[in-house]
């Protein structure tokens, strides 16, 4: 749990506001502190700094996390049975994050229920195939079946499970519970195998990750010693990193033989990252990065938009897909490219969106993005255009709030209580509005202006996409104005616009922010003040390897931010 | 022979032993007193509670009934409540004064009387709850006894990316930064209410309760001060897990398990999903399987189209309640409409079961349902309203009244006149369950008389409404 940040910025906004609204549109970019982006990136305005971690604490197994860990321990037929019967916990974002909320939310009361009858099933599906499981404890299958294989399950199986070796206490439990139902089933010893799995897989010891660490006598900061993490919070940080996993057998040998340094880390994650479990885990974290999830069930007007059904759905969140895998893992590309890339990929109806060739029906094919429509990368493609759209119109809004929170990591915030947020819609007998228009018209009062005007014109540049991305030239009978201008930013007509003014950004806001949407929504907590100068040294790092994603993975675990934590609740 | 007398603690306390039947059972005649109203062990009679949450608030002009007082004549809005009409105290012109405001949010301390706590983040719209939600005030009071505490239903997917923290996501609330989240899944909520366990193992399986708090117990040791908590709440959970393992499944006729699951998907079928939802609560009740529920019916700023009104191309929050294209007002009145229906669907269902008297479990529940504000384009927490439904064995008026605690002269405008204190009402039902209680809420020292009005005063309540409150245990 990280909490100290969100529960002091809650109790200090209480106090601060007292009666008033929570808005504002100033300078909260920039403002130093324990919000969110709380200086990094943003061109290095504040002053140097000496490195301090975030708080360590606990952190508790995603869904999918908990899925992982069971098929690599004990089998795909054990995995099937954690997934299908349904019953794991659903995991909440905060912050935007399902990470975040599995370390800072305390869990349900009916969790530890539904982690018990989710462990009943993959013992029961154990005990019908212990092929895997006697890969860790061979008297499993091959005997002998007596005591000392209760205590091979709770000391070899015990230290895979609980991502460490297994305590004195550990074995006593296991093999008490193991001992107790063999008994109760007549000397049936699968039955005690089963009990003593169902018991382990609940057991906060595999159901949260423990990052305590232990006190760095080197390095005692205002804040009091850190803590560096042992060799076993590594190995376990380091798999759930990189492959949303538990450890494998070869990573917790390193770290039984204390080989976890920096050149050890290293290794590990250069052997990790290039497992197909890692793939699938940095399509995971960009699903939620780019809320793919949204867009897999947007809703458009079925008047409007009559071919926007299922498949047309599906097939933008997998134009999605294909873009990150090739280039991430086809082409290990500028990863900055995900946003400015001039090509797609499409299949046939797509292809009828996007107005570019189609291939065969069935077949996907790469295709540059026509140079007329201007436009580039995943700002430009149906996922996003669609999700950030209202079900008839465009919304300028919903875009260009994207690309502040989620492309330059800028805080966004809550529009003033009791305004009226409704678009003036004509009256009966006016003239139709273009949606620019509409949005100009709101933007009137000042009190919507002074926030609306460093989000909406985004969105004008995309204003030559409908609602579900097709290209348009007229917008309420009117020609399309797709001209904006953001302070700070520039003035642009086009998402090529938009993408060539992200490149040369002297603040390198979205290679920043890139690699903030990856640490978050992997290490469980927002990026602290204290953490600035370690992230600043890792972006660094990511540029010098001209911003490889998969560079920027193995960078990070061996930064100081991933290597520490501090004392729970020596938060600022 | 000894008369069998069924003490629920007693026959919990000796279930390792004997295998008898405690938690879990159906009301029967043989546990009451000689007259009918108490248990016969001199423990009161069963009362039950839900609340119940509809996103996006009302339009005014055909919500609020013109006449009050009893005998009210519901508004178009209000029409699908007419068959439980006698059941229904409405609450209309109250305002709800939560004081931090970041729209959508703070509708949601009409469930509370707690002010949200906005917090920093990368995040729009980010927020926690303040203190308890009032299901868990009454589930203190009625949920020790049952094999469930109380249990949380969501039917809506759509929640808005846009928000952030737990307010909006969950209504039910145990304190600050401790949401239980709704579970969207019916065939999850009939396992919890309803699951049995394949095998007579409680044993076996309060051993391994045993080992997963000595597993906490260690791990806690290592932990700072805010991890204690998140351990805190697990032990409470496994506790629950213990109490549930220690009460036998329900012997009472219990529902086949749903075929629905409730995926996130375009065009969801909210009218099945919550139907089945509704049909598992009221057997969970009338089995005394739970007597408390939270139903998420419809997020507050959600992107669901309802599409069963023939709106599929309209999404409720954006088009319809902030002043959409066309007739924006008609669709906007025919969802919350269609809310009340589904409401009124659970009341309906709570009233054809019965106890074994005869008498409608909706006679001993209070079905409390609010939205997150007055009008929607504003958000405004000005004439929130509360529909109270059922009235938890005379906690409420029955047949129930149009309580308006200031008329609307301008129906339309975006801050209408309103008076009062929605934690009024909040109090008033506290009571209903725990007679001793005397405030809900947020309190603190303020200079005159506390819910005035004025601006710095918490939005917690000492003074129940009177004008509500019933005539006592029936």
């Amino acid at each position: 749990m990280r909490a100290p940040r969100d529960l002091l910025a809650a109790a200090l906004t209480s106090l601060a506001l007292g009666a008033g609204a929570v808005a504002g549109c100033g300078d909260e970019d920039t403002t130093a502190g324990p919000g969110p982006s709380g200086g990094v990136g943003g061109g290095g305005a504040s002053p140097p700094q000496a490195f301090t971690p975030a708080a360590g604490g606990l952190r508790r197994l995603l869904a999918h996390q908990y899925v992982a860990s069971v098929r690599y321990l004990l089998g795909d037929a054990a995995a099937a049975a954690a997934e299908g019967a349904g019953l794991l916990p659903t995991d909440q974002p905060l912050n935007g994050y399902l990470a975040i909320g599995a370390a800072e939310t305390p869990p349900s009361l009916t969790h530890p229920e539904l982690w018990d009858l989710t462990a009943e099933k993959v013992a029961v599906a154990v005990v019908a195939d212990p092929s895997r499981l006697a890969a860790f404890v061979p008297c499993v299958t091959a005997g002998p079946f007596d005591d000392a294989c209760y205590d091979d399950l709770a000391a070899d199986f015990g230290r895979m499970l609980f991502r460490r070796p297994a305590t004195s206490e550990d074995r006593a439990w296991v093999t008490g519970i193991a001992k107790k139902a063999r008994e109760w089933a007549s000397g049936d010893f699968m039955t005690g195998i089963a009990y003593a799995l169902r018991a382990m897989l609940q057991a906060p010891s595999f159901l949260y990750l423990a990052e305590i660490g232990e006190p760095d006598a080197d390095v005692v900061s205002p804040d009091g010693p850190r803590r560096k993490l042992g060799p076993h919070e590594l190995a376990s940080r380091l798999s759930f990193f990189l492959v949303d996993a538990t450890p494998d057998e070869e990573l917790l040998d390193a770290a039984d033989a204390k080989k976890l340094d920096e050149a050890g880390l290293r290794a590990q994650a250069e052997r990790l990252v290039a497992k197909p479990e890692a793939k699938s885990a940095v399509h995971r974290r960009f699903r939620e990065f780019l809320y793919l999830a949204e867009a897999l069930s947007a809703q458009k007007s079925p008047e409007t938009y009559p071919d926007f059904d299922d498949n047309v759905r599906a097939a933008m969140v997998e134009e999605a897909e294909r873009l990150l895998e090739d280039l991430f893992f086809v082409r290990d590309a500028d990863a900055r490219e995900l946003f400015t890339a001039d090509y797609t990929f499409v299949n046939d109806a797509l292809a009828k969106i996007y107005g570019v060739s189609a291939p065969p029906a069935g077949a996907w094919k790469k295709v540059s993005w026509p140079a007329e429509q201007a436009r580039a990368g995943f700002l430009a493609s149906g996922a996003f255009l669609a999700r950030a759209s209202h079900a008839v119109t465009t919304s300028p809004t919903r875009r260009g709030v994207f690309i502040k929170d989620r492309v330059l990591c800028e805080t966004v915030p809550p529009p003033d209580p009791d305004v009226n947020p409704s678009l003036p819609q004509p009256k009966p007998g006016e003239p139709p509005k273009t949606t620019k228009e509409l949005v100009q018209a709101h933007q009137k009062e000042q009190r919507c202006k002074d926030c609306h005007a460093k989000f909406d014109p985004f969105g004008f540049a995309y204003e030559h996409f409908d609602a579900i991305g097709r290209y348009r030239t007229t917008d309420a009978g009117e020609p399309v104005d797709s001209t904006g201008e953001i302070e700070g930013f520039g003035k642009f007509a086009s998402p090529r616009d938009v993408a060539n003014i992200l490149l040369a950004d002297e603040k390198k806001r979205l290679s920043h922010c890139l690699m903030l949407h990856y640490f978050r929504g992997s290490l469980g907590h927002l990026e602290t003040k204290g953490e600035e100068p370690a992230l600043e040294k890792l972006h660094a790092a990511f540029e010098g390897a001209s911003f490889s994603l998969k560079e920027l993975l193995v960078e990070t675990t061996v930064n100081p931010a991933f290597l520490y934590v501090a004392e729970q609740g020596s938060m600022p | 022979m000894k008369k069998l007398v069924l003490n629920r603690r007693a026959v919990l306390r000796g279930a390792l032993s004997g295998g008898a039947v405690a938690l879990g059972l159906p009301l029967l005649e043989i546990m009451l007193n000689g007259n009918g109203s108490a248990l016969a062990d001199g423990r009161p009679l069963p009362k039950r509670f839900v609340s119940w949450f509809w996103g996006n608030g009302v339009y005014l002009p055909t919500f609020e009934p013109a006449q009050t007082g009893a005998g009210w004549a519901p508004s178009e809005a209000l029409k699908p409540l007419t068959p439980v009409l006698p059941y229904v105290n409405l609450c209309t012109g109250l305002r709800n004064r939560c004081r931090n405001l970041i729209t959508h949010h703070e509708g949601m301390c009409v469930f509370s009387g707690w002010d949200i706590q906005p917090f920093d983040g990368p995040k729009q719209f980010n927020s926690h709850m303040g203190g308890p939600t009032i299901d868990q005030l009454v589930a203190d009071a009625v949920g020790k006894d049952t094999p469930v505490r109380a249990i949380h239903v969501g039917t809506d997917r759509k929640l808005s990316s846009a928000d952030g923290g737990t307010t909006l996501a969950a209504l039910s609330h145990r304190g600050p930064n401790d949401p239980e989240y709704p579970i969207h899944d019916p065939q999850t909520i009939w396992t919890l209410l309803f699951g049995k366990a394949a095998k007579n193992d409680a044993e076996l399986r309060l051993g391994i309760v045993g080992a997963v708090k000595d597993d906490l117990g260690r791990l806690q040791k290592r932990l700072g001060a805010l991890d204690k908590q998140i351990m805190d709440k697990h032990l409470a959970g496994v506790a629950e897990l213990e109490k549930k393992i220690l009460a036998l499944p329900p012997a009472c006729a219990t529902p086949a398990k749903p075929t629905e699951t409730n995926p996130d998907v375009p065009n969801q079928d909210l009218t099945a999903v919550e139907d089945v939802m509704d049909e598992l609560i009221a057997l969970a009740f009338k089995c005394d399987v739970t007597r408390v529920a939270t139903v998420l019916f419809h997020y507050g700023a959600s992107h669901f189209h309802f599409h069963m009104l023939n709106q599929a191309g309209y999404e409720h929050h954006n088009d319809n309640s902030h002043q959409g294209p066309g007739d924006w007002q008609e669709r906007y009145t025919a969802v919350v409409a269609y809310c009340m229906a589904r409401l009124a669907n659970l009341a309906g269902r709570l009233l054809a079961e019965k106890e074994p008297d005869g008498t409608p479990l909706l006679d001993s529940t209070i079905l409390y349902a609010s939205s997150d504000c007055g009008p929607g384009w504003s958000h405004s927490l000005r004439r929130q309203p509360i529909v109270l439904v059922g009235h938890g064995r005379g906690g409420l008026k029955y047949p129930g009244i149009h309580y308006m605690a200031t008329p609307n002269t301008n129906p339309t405008a975006d801050a209408p006149p309103a008076a009062g204190n929605t934690s009024d009402v909040l109090l008033t039902v506290l009571q209903a369950y725990d007679p001793a209680a005397t405030q809900v809420g947020e309190l603190g020292a303020c200079k005159g008389p506390c819910n005035n009005g004025a601006p710095g005063t918490p939005p917690g309540s000492t003074t129940p409404l009177e004008e509500i409150r019933g005539a006592g245990t029936t």
